[in-house]
């Protein structure tokens, strides 16, 4: 979700309608851009990630004036403008996708400009994976002479001066000492070759994805304007460039094409997807004549004619989130309203069916007076092993990536996560009883473990025994005890714990070493059971 | 008539006198004899006088008077000799000397005696008094001015006591003399005395009920562990089929599967815990189908070794496309219970790990809005009766949509769940049937409103107060 700043006169004037704020926000949210929160004239709006039409003031209006009726689908025209963008086979194997359009007769403002950036920024983010996946630039088209050629140089080969800088400077020195350099330069830094734009004087427009030149920077004497789309996916840059391209016409700006290696970019016509009425009634549970679908999906910026049993849907050059007619019934619905549908249960008939909970378990050691405690199951060396007074056996499943010291495997067994209770818990009145019943992780393998520990005065080995006898009895296992040394446990006062001829826990009282280190200031004994 | 009473009546019957001996007769505390009195005084048994009488004691000051002396008299020892003042002699000693005349200042401001002070202050009449009562000897009436001011002045305590006797009346006489036998008192119930029948003849105790006592603490379920019972038994009434998967999962299943692109955010480093080690692919058909959607709807080369990837499932959808896949497309409805992990900085609002329940639906038949009325259903069995829907987005289903339900406890709505219906290039591969429907919700946030708590690490911090005195929650 990306959090999107409109201000609401602003919406209202490429809306060309005023709707009241109250009435507005309740069609935001059942469009399905709902509003996060409101100040003053400031709105924020939680835009979806499919819809990158949506990130602009301009693409917001023209979605919401469509979905209230005030507008009617309308298409976009794209002059010829006969200015080619050569594209080099050097970039095939460093940012090999490039698009681009040309707007002239645009008026450019201060908030025009904080409007673009706001759109650049955030298509960045999203669909753009951080630059990685798309990057756009906005030039000024002026001081360019075409043709244009976006090919990959050798970083010390080329030299322009980057935005904010006075300085002319060769590519690799932009991505040491420019602060945006700095930022993206994972991004190149793996290529010999860099790509760039430049125009028929070989002036630099742009060096993907990095910067933009100081030569074509967009202010407010600009009125023509020069877009490029870069990326590592062709589809991904054409989604961009529609977006940008729509709002730039909505702002008053007229569209021309570019020669993109062989190809007229934008091409703002309409994609169509065929789909079935009676499908899409079937998907959504209600029963709509194919006539009353076309209105509604017009709601949603679409074009729709009936075609015999088929509905040819024309839908909007930017909503690249159409993917096929799930996607158009969805609109549909979307435009009925949600809260107009009405709510069925499917008739399936089923017998509902739970897995074993251990429930038992659990209700036997509420019974015998113990708490049960839900801990973390991402635990760390020094609480899995070290407290306990164990080496690391290597067994544990380590995260590769941890974000804190905290949390970097997973635990290997409960008693850990016991103590960790009872430390934190000195302050509360003896006895303390607590138990658990939990995943762990040992060798790659998923076991489940129980385990509980008292804490108080005098708390003893046989007291835990006689809470294991009990609760063997209530679940039906038979436990065998063995004397065994633990290390965790104090020697002479430990057994490990058998089921079935196999080694299955252990249970003692625990080391005052071990007490110590997780802040324990009474005797405990502790037991714990893999199930 | 009480134990006590009788008692009494008895030892009265004997003779009749003050309560220290009515006491030491019955064999009965002071204070149990003087209670067992006024009770009987009530019923007319007995005649009670009181009498009030004073005593004096040396209080502690007033010993050391006793054996030390008086300030002002050690201050008159000491001029006369002329050795140095102590402090005591000074603060207590100057004003009471000067009181009693024994002492003036000259025009230089020097401590004179006065003939007055030199001849008294060997024989001071105050040590005298302290003497006599120290020895229990009577204080003549005379001296009675000098005590006061010793009472005033804190060296000599007075002590009013009242004392007791009393006797029988005829009423009281007739009832001591039915008083029959009066049986052994037991405090201690045993197994012999309940065997033997010997209780029979015994008297049992009684306690001070009032006296407070030692804190029980009962045995509980965690609150987290009630609500997810709860919603367990929800979705079984509902008919639905309880699955499981584990933590550590395939990024396959986990993603892959489920329609999401090898390069989406949600599968960074920075959101999703990988683990170390590679998982299997299931069988070469599936991994070909999910590998076939991914290339023809996103244009992309999918990469089998980032599907082997080892995550901590980020979602319990995980397990609804594993048993979707299982299942091949056989109606069914099934739900899941399960902790869920994100690569997230815990604080106040965030988890690294937390619960996640989910269920689905498998039906050729289902439709977008059996999925609203399943979901009113389940969130009308939570509790909520107001539910609303509103768009959303989810990668993996399509139509989706997110799940309000409004907060009696905050007055507001709020986001409680997603849902949605998976798309066909989720089902398609994984079963070959379509649709299927599926919703899910956390289960911490809306625990948090419905206790009071506003941090959602309280659930996993267990601090035994908290826990042991949770209450709240659906």
């Amino acid at each position: 979700m990306a959090i999107v700043e409109f201000n609401y006169k602003e919406l209202c004037k490429f809306m060309g309608v005023c709707v009241p704020l109250p009435e507005l926000r309740e069609q935001l949210d059942m469009m399905g851009a709902p509003v996060d929160s409101i100040d003053g004239e400031t709105m924020r709006c939680d835009i979806t990630p499919n819809r990158i039409d949506l990130l602009s003031v301009e693409g917001l209006a023209r979605a919401v004036s469509n979905f209230i009726g005030a507008k009617k689908p309308f298409d976009y025209e794209v002059g010829k403008g006969g200015v080619t963008l050569a594209v080099d086979s050097s970039v095939k194997s460093v940012r090999p996708f490039v698009a681009a359009g040309i707007v002239k007769g645009i008026t450019i403002d201060d908030s025009t400009i904080k409007s673009l950036m706001q759109v650049q920024e955030k298509i960045h983010a999203t669909h753009g994976r951080n630059r990685k996946k798309v990057a756009i630039g906005i030039h000024n088209l002026d001081p360019l002479k075409p043709p244009f050629t976006y090919k990959a140089v050798s970083p010390k080969d080329i030299s322009f001066v980057p935005l904010d800088l006075e300085e002319s400077l060769d590519l690799s020195q932009i991505i040491e000492k420019h602060p945006k350099g700095k930022d993206y330069a994972h991004l190149v830094a793996e290529y010999d070759r860099y790509p760039i734009i430049v125009d028929a004087r070989g002036n630099v427009l742009s060096f993907p994805p990095i910067i933009n030149g100081e030569l074509t920077r967009v202010s407010e004497s600009t009125s023509n304007i020069f877009i490029d789309v870069t990326g590592t996916s062709f589809d991904a840059v054409n989604d961009a460039l529609n977006v940008l391209c729509a709002l730039f016409s909505d702002r008053g700006g007229k569209l021309f094409s570019v020669d993109v290696g062989g190809r007229e970019l934008p091409d703002l016509s309409r994609r169509k997807i065929t789909v079935s009425p009676e499908q899409m009634n079937n998907l959504i549970g209600f029963k709509l004549k194919p006539e009353e679908m076309a209105p509604l999906l017009s709601k949603m910026g679409h074009i729709a004619k009936l075609n015999g049993q088929e509905l040819q849907v024309l839908c909007p050059p930017y909503r690249s989130d159409i993917i096929g007619w799930v996607d158009i019934a969805e609109d549909l619905a979307i435009a009925y309203g949600y809260n107009r549908l009405e709510p069925t249960l499917p008739q399936l008939p089923s017998i509902g069916r739970l897995l074993d909970s251990r429930e038992r378990i659990r209700e036997a050691m509420v019974g015998l007076g113990f708490c049960e405690a839900i801990t973390y199951t991402l635990s760390n060396d020094e609480v899995n092993f070290s407290k306990m007074r164990l080496k690391n056996n290597g067994k544990a499943t380590k995260i590769t990536n941890p974000l804190t010291i905290d949390f970097t495997l997973f635990r290997t067994w409960l008693s850990p996560s016991m103590l960790s209770v009872l430390g934190v818990n000195s302050h509360e009145p003896m006895p303390q009883k607590v138990f658990e019943i939990g995943d762990c992780y040992e060798g790659g393998r998923r076991e489940i473990h129980f385990a509980c520990s008292l804490a108080k005065a005098r708390a003893s080995f046989s007291e835990m025994k006689s809470v294991a006898e009990a609760l063997a009895l209530e679940s039906e296992m038979r436990l065998e005890f063995r004397d065994e040394a633990h290390p965790s446990l104090i020697p002479g006062r430990s057994v490990s714990v058998w089921v079935k001829g196999e080694k299955k826990g252990f249970l003692g009282e625990v080391h005052p070493e071990v007490l110590n280190n997780f802040g324990i200031e009474e005797p405990t004994v502790i037991f714990e059971l893999e199930l | 008539m009480h134990r006590h009473e009788k008692l009494v009546l008895k030892a009265l019957l004997q003779d009749s006198g003050e309560v220290p001996h009515i006491a030491s007769c019955s064999k009965l505390p002071e204070d149990s004899v003087l209670r067992a009195l006024q009770w009987l005084e009530e019923k007319g048994a007995v005649r009670l006088a009181s009498a009030k009488s004073t005593s004096y004691s040396l209080t502690q000051e007033g010993k050391s008077f006793l054996e030390h002396g008086f300030p002002e008299q050690n201050l008159l020892e000491k001029l006369s000799r002329g050795t140095q003042v102590g402090p005591e002699e000074k603060k207590i000693g100057i004003p009471w000397a000067i009181r009693n005349g024994w002492l003036e200042f000259t025009k230089e401001k020097e401590m004179n005696a006065t003939k007055k002070g030199i001849d008294e202050h060997t024989r001071y009449s105050p040590r005298d008094i302290l003497k006599k009562i120290s020895e229990n000897k009577p204080v003549s009436e005379s001296d009675r001015a000098s005590l006061d001011s010793l009472c005033k002045r804190g060296s000599v305590q007075l002590k009013e006591r009242s004392s007791y006797s009393a006797s029988l009346t005829e009423k009281g006489k007739k009832m001591a003399a039915g008083v029959g036998e009066i049986p052994e008192e037991v405090s201690v119930i045993d197994r012999e005395l309940i065997m033997s029948r010997k209780w029979k003849s015994a008297e049992l105790a009684a306690y001070n009920t009032d006296a407070p006592v030692e804190r029980a603490f009962p045995g509980k379920r965690h609150p987290l562990r009630k609500l997810t019972e709860k919603i367990r038994g929800i979705f079984s009434e509902m008919g639905f089929e309880e699955m499981e998967g584990e933590s550590a999962e395939s990024a396959f299943w986990n993603f892959d599967a489920l329609f999401q692109p090898q390069d989406h955010p949600a599968r960074e480093l920075a959101d999703t815990f990988y683990l170390q080690g590679k998982a299997s692919l299931p069988d070469s058909d599936l991994v070909e189908r999910v590998k076939d959607a991914h290339e023809k709807g996103w244009k992309y080369k999918w990469d089998p070794e980032i599907a082997k990837s080892l995550v901590l499932r980020t979602h319990t959808t995980a397990v609804s496309a594993r048993y979707v896949a299982m299942g091949g497309g056989e109606p069914a409805k099934y739900f899941c219970v399960g902790r869920v992990y994100r690569n997230e900085q815990t604080d106040f609002k965030h988890l690294a790990e937390f619960f996640q329940v989910e269920g689905i639906v498998v039906w050729e038949k289902a439709t977008f809005c059996d999925l609203m009325g399943l979901l009113k259903e389940f969130y009308g069995k939570l509790g909520f009766e107001k539910i609303r829907f509103r768009p959303s987005f989810f990668p993996y289903t399509e139509p989706s949509l997110e799940v309000e339900v409004f907060f009696e406890e905050r007055n507001e709505w709020l986001e409680l769940g997603g849902a949605g219906v998976f798309r066909p290039e989720v089902c398609i591969p994984l079963c070959g049937k379509y649709p299927v429907l599926a919703w899910g919700l956390g289960l911490e946030r809306p625990l948090m409103i419905k206790m009071g708590i506003e941090d959602i690490r309280t659930f996993y911090r267990n601090d035994l107060g908290w826990l042991r005195n949770s209450k709240g929650g659906f």
